[in-house]
This record gives structure tokens, sequence and C-alpha cells, in this order.
């Protein structure tokens, strides 16, 4: 009896602990499996002083995802507690035309008597990533406009001591509104008419702001935490301008209002943040002058003889990040009034979720000239400025010949051969190797610098051969490389 | 202009010799996305007129006619050795046809030197015997410079209105 006893309780546990294996396996496998859609984001986050010095105290850290999806009410509370260095699963979800989701997160720090927010855009194209974020933190009563309360900051009794402050964040309230905003000049000259183009899921660039108070009512001054992609949510094509006329397209915001309470221990406090969420629909804004149209093309060209096929296509950015239009008025009404504050405009556009980038269409009305000149003027392609042919040419022209891909994708190929799409560190002359390897081929050149863009596989060097610019690209064979090596020669 | 390296289709073609490719046979398709098939792939005439006169300046042993590019090098049988050798096609070689041919189609001079790295007849590779494989990286060392040395003819007679 008790050796039938013995061996029912060893054959149980030999059950439990197979199940148990087998359960450990299972998940080994489903994390294994999961891999792929998911990335290990590990964030160091540095709060630092006005010199961007590290400053050592301890803050309550809290992460808002602010990746936008359809109806996603408000932001989400991903990280809340005290450690330096947080690490995210962040989703890598495959967007058409093989590009990942670009996740925005907005990190808040605060302990006693310092704050500071900054948002931050990840695209989780690798498994694991690394990154030390820089946070500038602000006295807080810098921000506030009130004193700061009498009492003991929870978080700075020590620099180096770990704290166990109890960091906590609760939504009071959200609310949405629209505003017209500025989003980009259409530009035109005489014999042209332009209009422009969004795709589902283009990005605009507005400014995400936020504010703090240690009182009801009384708040600090509204702070940045930086450019927020804005989603385009429908497809749309403006009318069009022409004869030189001179415009700003203003589109449709929806913004969003969120009002969190937020505290460490027994110290409180309120944040506004005011986040752009995506747009739709346009109206036409102010009339503005050019000095760039009609002129001589500067920056990146490209020329359409007559007889070129209509409408002409011009991908938009992407490119520099930089304000553009400050300034700019948002108002909510919220339980308590109206919250108004102004944002900025950013230096910005990308094709974001969408397969191709926004676009200006160019029809040619009457050809006043044999060959019209579309130019960027080292806005990349942020404004499009135009003129007829005549006046010279400042900048590198792209002569189109028989290839149709979109602009877009020829300066995709151009950027994989030279940096920064900066075509004046190209030679006057190319020596082409297809396959031949890298090596050898610049030994001869003078003062050589290497100058390839984004390709991993291409190496280009531009020098000089007795006094000739010359630049030695050397790629693998094959036709793929060919063809963009022959647009780069039509540069 | 095209610097590389090619396999012979003829006998009588040593490693290490340099073909200067006049036109290139549409062996791929990329090309028929541009043009009708009947169009031919060919360099710029005063290119390879330079090309072989500076080539044999540097005492290369040269080679000029028109080559082949295929788009699988992986497919070239005995059969399909044979029929392109029996044609006259002096080599073998990846791009050309379509670096001629787009190059031609946006007025963009181009021509081709290139060193032979094998030969296809023979089945023999420049690996094969370490003197070959010498005079192969000579040769390619040469052939850079010529491709320099006509860049340079170039914008000297350009500068003196000789050239175009």
């Amino acid at each position: 009896m008790n050796t039938k006893l013995t061996k029912l309780v060893g054959a149980a546990i030999i059950v439990v602990l197979l199940s148990l294996t087998v359960y450990g396996c299972y998940e080994l496998l489903l994390n294994e499996s999961e891999k792929p859609c998911t990335a290990k984001v590990k964030m160091h986050i540095i709060p630092v002083d006005e010199k961007g010095k590290e400053v050592r105290w301890n803050f309550c850290t809290a992460i808002h995802n602010f990746t936008e999806y359809w109806a996603k009410p408000h932001s989400e509370v991903v990280y809340l507690g005290t450690k330096r260095t947080v690490t995210l699963n962040v989703h890598r979800e495959l967007l058409i035309g093989g590009r990942l989701l670009i996740h925005e997160y907005a990190i808040f720090l605060y302990n006693g008597t310092h704050s500071g927010g900054k948002l931050v855009r990840i695209e989780p194209r690798e498994y694991r990533i690394e990154l030390s974020i820089r946070i500038r933190v602000y006295r807080v009563s810098e921000n506030s406009h009130s004193p700061l309360r009498k009492v003991v900051p929870p978080l700075l009794n020590s620099s180096s001591e770990p704290v166990k402050g109890y960091c906590y964040e609760e939504l009071e309230e959200v609310v949405y509104t629209s505003e017209l905003m500025p989003a980009l000049q259409l530009h035109s000259i005489g014999g042209i008419s332009v209009s422009v183009h969004f795709e589902i899921g283009n990005y605009l660039f507005y400014s995400q702001k936020y504010r703090e108070a240690d009182l009801p009512g009384e708040w600090g001054p509204w702070q940045t935490s930086g450019d927020k992609a804005t989603k385009s949510n429908n497809k749309l094509t403006t009318g069009s301008i022409s004869g030189g006329s001179k415009k700003w397209i203003y589109v449709n915001v929806d913004y969003r209002y969120e009002r969190w309470f937020y505290g460490v221990d027994w110290v409180q406090w309120w944040r506004e943040i005011v986040t752009p969420v995506s747009f739709g629909g346009y109206d036409w804004g102010e009339s503005i002058s050019c000095t760039y149209c009609e002129g001589t093309p500067t920056g990146f060209v490209q020329s359409y003889p007559r007889g070129t096929g209509m409408p002409i296509e011009m991908s938009l950015g992407p490119g520099i990040s930089e304000i553009e239009r400050s300034g700019i008025s948002v108002s909510f009404e919220v339980s308590y009034g109206v919250v108004s504050l102004t944002v900025e405009l950013w230096y910005e556009i990308e094709r974001g979720e969408a397969l191709y980038p926004p676009s200006i269409l160019v029809n040619v009305d009457t050809w006043y000239a044999d060959t019209l000149y579309v130019f960027d003027a080292s806005t990349e392609w942020k404004v499009v400025h135009f003129t007829w042919s005549g006046g010279g040419s400042g900048g590198m022209v792209f002569r189109r010949g028989v290839f149709r891909v979109s602009d877009y994708w020829v300066r995709e190929c151009i950027s994989w051969f030279v940096r920064d799409l900066d075509l004046n560190r190209l030679g006057d002359f190319f020596i082409v190797g297809l396959g031949c390897g890298y090596s050898p081929f610049h030994k001869y050149l003078e003062d050589v610098v290497r100058v390839e863009g984004k390709a991993r596989d291409i190496e280009v060097y531009t020098g000089y051969y007795e006094g000739v610019k010359v630049s030695a690209i050397a790629t693998p064979g094959g036709m793929v490389h060919t063809e963009p090596v022959v647009i780069l020669g039509g540069c | 202009m095209g610097v590389g390296f090619c396999g012979v289709l003829r006998e009588d073609i040593g490693i290490g010799d340099v073909v200067i490719p006049v036109a290139a046979a549409r062996d791929e398709d990329t090309t028929d996305h541009y043009v009708d098939k009947k169009v031919p792939a060919v360099a710029d005439f005063e290119l390879i007129s330079k090309l072989i006169e500076v080539a044999r300046r540097y005492k290369l042993k040269v080679h000029v006619g028109s080559i082949v590019t295929t788009s699988s090098p992986f497919s070239e049988d005995v059969e399909w050795v044979r029929k392109w050798s029996s044609y006259g096609v002096l080599a073998v070689k990846c791009e050309t046809s379509v670096l001629y041919l787009l190059s031609y189609l946006n007025n963009i001079p181009v021509a081709a030197i290139l060193t032979v790295s094998d030969n296809v007849v023979k089945k023999e590779m420049y690996w094969m015997k370490p003197e070959v494989e010498k005079a192969m990286v000579e040769t390619y060392d040469k052939v850079i410079k010529v491709a320099l040395d006509i860049l340079t003819e170039i914008v000297y007679s350009e500068k003196h209105g000789l050239y175009r």
C-alpha cells in the first residue's frame, strides 16, 4: 500500500514537474515566437541642467505612450516609477511599403523641486534598441507662478540612495478641439498650376506642449516636449493656384487636451498636455512673396523638358527639423474655463505611415520656355520653387531622361550614393566599378574623401586626378545597381 | 566610365588582357522596360576611340568588339557559351548593356574597359595560377589609370575645343 502511495505521489510530482516544464517551454517558445513582433527598447533617462550637465537627484519618471491608433482616447502611462533605465516592449507593426510604425513616447520627470519633459520618437527597426535620452529639467519655481509648497521634496533627500517614492498619475480630463493651422507653402509661376496632395498617414509636425501647476489654477508657462507627428486622416488634394500666385495652405488639425493629476508621496501637481493628433481638410491661407521663384535654381534641381507628361509630381520632404512658424493659437474649453496656448509648425514633412510622401502636383498650362526647372532652394523639398529655363542653375540639376519613377525614389537612390543628398560631394566625372571590388578603386586619386550615403554595399570616393574632380563609385554587380548609377550620372 | 572584369568567350583571349566593348548584346530584360529590344546598347564612339588609344599607350593587350550582358550569370551553360561565342562576341559582363543603353538614352557619354578575369570557353579562372592572378591585378591597376587619363584628356580637350 505504502509502495503504491509512494508511486502515486511520485507520478503526481512528475506530472506537475512535466506540466511546469512544458508550460515553461511553451512560455519560452511564445517569447521567442513573439520576438519579431516586439522590440525591447532600453531607455537610459538622463536629467540634465541648463548647461547640459547630468543632475544626480532622484526623479519620478512617467512615460506616456502617444503613439496614435484608431479611436485612442488619450495617452497611456506605460511606465511609472523611479528607475533611470526603463525597458519597454515596443510593438513592431509593419506598415505598407515595409516601414515600421513609429512610436512616440513623452517622458516626464518630476521630484519636489524640478521637472522636465521630452517627446521621443522610436522606429523599432532592431529587436533591441538602447537610447540615451537627455531631458532638461527646470526648477518648478521657474515653471510656476506660485511659490513651492513648503514640503520636504520626497525624492530629493539623497542622490545615491534608492528612494521608495510613491509616484502616481491619474487622468482627470480629456478634451478635443480642431483648429486651422498653417501646413505648407504653395508657389506658382506663370504658365503652371500647382496643388498639393496628402496620402492617408502622411505626417506634418506640430509641437506638443505641456505645463504644470502645484496649486489649482497656478499654472507655469507652457513648455515644448517636442515635435509631434501629426497624421493625415484622409486622402486630400487641394485646389490649385497659378499665374505666379503663392499662398499658405492651412489644414484642420485635431488637438487633444489631457489633464493629469500626478505626484510623489504627499506632494501633488497637475499637468496639462496639448497634443496634435491628426489633420484633414484644408483652407487657403495668406498670400506670400518669394525671392527664389523665377530666379536661379538652387539646392536640388529637377528639369522637365517641353512635352513632359502631366502632372509632374514632386514628392515633399523628408528633411530638416526646425521651427518654421511660431505663435499659432490653439484653444480648448475645459471644465474650469478656456485654455489657450501658442504652438509651432515644424519645418519637416514625412511620408509617415503612407506608401508615398505628400506631393506637389504641377500642370504646365503654357510652356513659357523649353524647360521648366523645379527646385527646393535647400529646403529639402519642404518648399518647392519654379523657374523657366534661361536663369542658369546654381544647383545640381537632375535630368530625368527616360526614368519614369517618381522623384521620391530618385532622391532615395541618390541618397544611397551621396551623403546628405549633397551632389557637390561628387566629381565632374564618374568611374564606375559594378561588381569589381572596392579596395583599389580610388588608389590614384588625391585628396580623397569618402562620400557615399546610406547604402551599406556601395563605396563612393571623390578626389582629384591631375586637377580633375573624379568620383570612383564601387557597387556590387547586377542591373539593380546599374540603373541608379545612371540616374546619378544624370545629376 | 565603366571599369570592371569580364569573362571571355574566345579561346585566344587570355586572362589579364583587356576588352573594350563597343556594344553589348542585351541578353537581359532590365533595358526592355525602357525601349524595344531592337535598340542597340552602344558606347560613346569618341570615348571608345580614346580608350583604345590610351590603353595601347599603356601597352595593354586590347581586344575591341561586342560583348554580351546577361541577367543570369549562373545559367551560362555550355550551349549558351557556344551560341554567343559563335556570334563572334568577345566576352560576357553582367551590367554593360544596361549601363550603355540607359546612358545613351539619357545623353550621358559612356564607355567601359574590362579586365579579363576568366576564360569561359577554357574554364580558366585567374586564381588558378598565381602568375596569372598577378598579371591580372597589374592590368586592372593600369585600366584604372587609363580611365582616369581619359577623363583628364577630355577636360584638356574641352578647354582647347578639341572634344565635342
